[in-house]
């Protein structure tokens, strides 16, 4: 029954796949910056707490030659993300730096 | 053991649970003791318990310190402690009324002391060297961390009151009449070794407040409530006579003790699953992902660039 279901919705979406990773990867590129390093932040402040999450992203604005972590600008970007990595790395390790890149790439 | 790791914090919550829980229902059944003619059900389900709980934390230990890069402070530390569970193992394995059916007189031979004693150092000696090794790692950082000078005080106070009373309670001067000088001069290595891990976990303490939350500050307080539930056993010896009133205190004294294996499994677990599932979520993200360009978009959205 539910396989019927699902069959009839499939041909009755005028929306095909392409359409579907075309919006997403509109939707990747229309992520502001800030709202990335918020989403960094949330996963910073999850994996090893606000203080640590700030002083990260902080240190990695600085290093960018940002004045905050929201302020920074498209040519600053990986290089911001290098220093986070580097930080983030020393702290908890490869596989958390992986998730970091691909929150910063936009999922 | 690739599917052990996987076990969830609450798993091993519940089988530190149901191991404590069968003691219980051995010694209130009085099979304690009785059951098995070279010791005890209680005995091997003590070492079981701790066994399995320090093979756990083996596997952990050793799959967190691959996640840190080569001459890292927390890949050292993390090195430390698989050692420590795993010398851990050897110990506990060495110290049941077990080795009796295979091993007739081990109880009462001189190689006792030396099995018993001599792990037991080295085990702890791993253990203080994670520790310190993992607050050095965190100090080095950048990140603000910092001690207060209530740290060292409390420091010097638990370092002098533990080796006050490691010195003073009647182990020691058993150890001081062996004839050996291996086992004699472990034991007293051991006891240094847990004094500086107990004024180490003050260090961990500091740092695991100065996270302000988060993962890693969760693993690194199961550190801290494994020390310090050692550290608290080891305090309660010159107050057991006034503590007589507490009944069958020896049997909770024991079943505490055989928690702690599990709660720094617990620690580990916590530390291991942090990054684990990151990996999965970040593999699949990662193959899917676009590196992020900012572009020049019309309306509200655009990228500061």
């Amino acid at each position: 029954m539910f396989s019927d279901m699902a069959s009839k919705l499939k041909a009755a979406t005028p929306v095909s796949g392409a359409d579907i990773q075309e919006a997403l990867f509109r939707w990747e590129r229309q992520t502001s910056p800030s709202r990335r390093v918020e989403y960094l932040r949330v996963y910073l402040s999850r994996v090893c707490g606000t203080h640590i999450a700030g002083r990260a992203l902080g240190l990695a604005a600085k290093e960018a030659k940002a004045e905050l972590p929201e302020l920074v600008e498209s040519g600053q970007w990986r290089k911001f993300i290098a220093s986070l990595s580097e930080i983030v790395g020393g702290i908890c390790g490869e596989p958390a730096v992986l998730l970091l890149q691909s929150i910063a790439s936009g999922i | 053991m690739r599917k052990l790791l996987q076990s969830r914090k609450s798993d091993l919550l519940l089988a530190m649970l149901a191991i404590a829980a069968l003691q219980l229902a051995l010694l209130l059944s009085g099979y304690s003791g009785r059951s098995l003619p070279w010791g005890g059900a209680s005995a091997a389900v003590a070492m079981c318990g701790k066994v399995l709980a320090y093979s756990l934390a083996f596997g952990y230990c050793r799959a967190i310190a691959t996640e840190y890069r080569p001459e890292t402070w927390l890949r050292r530390a993390w090195n430390c402690m698989s050692l420590f569970a795993g010398v851990s193992v050897i110990r506990y394995l060495f110290d049941t009324q077990l080795i009796e059916a295979f091993w007739p007189g081990y109880w009462h031979g001189q190689v006792v002391t030396v099995l018993r004693e001599v792990p037991g150092a080295v085990s702890l000696f791993f253990l203080a060297c994670g520790v310190t090794s993992m607050a050095v790692a965190f100090l080095k950082t950048r990140l603000g961390f910092s001690l207060r000078g209530i740290d060292y005080v409390s420091m010097t106070c638990i370092f002098g009151f533990l080796l006050m009373v490691l010195y003073l309670r009647d182990d020691m001067s058993a150890a001081s009449r062996l004839r050996h000088w291996v086992p004699r001069n472990a034991q007293l290595a051991s006891h240094m070794f847990f004094c500086v891990t107990a004024a180490g976990a003050i260090v961990l303490l500091r740092l695991s407040r100065q996270m302000q939350g988060g993962q890693l500050a969760l693993s690194m307080a199961w550190i801290i409530v494994h020390i310090g539930t050692r550290a608290l056993l080891v305090a309660v010896v010159p107050f057991e006579g006034n503590l007589t009133a507490v009944p069958h205190l020896k049997f909770l004294e024991s079943l505490v003790y055989e928690s702690t294996p599990w709660m720094f499994t617990v620690a580990a677990a916590c530390r291991y699953h942090l990054t684990a599932g990151a990996t999965d979520w970040s593999l699949n993200a990662s193959t899917t992902a676009e590196p992020w360009q900012p572009t020049a978009l019309p309306g509200n959205h655009s990228p500061q660039a």
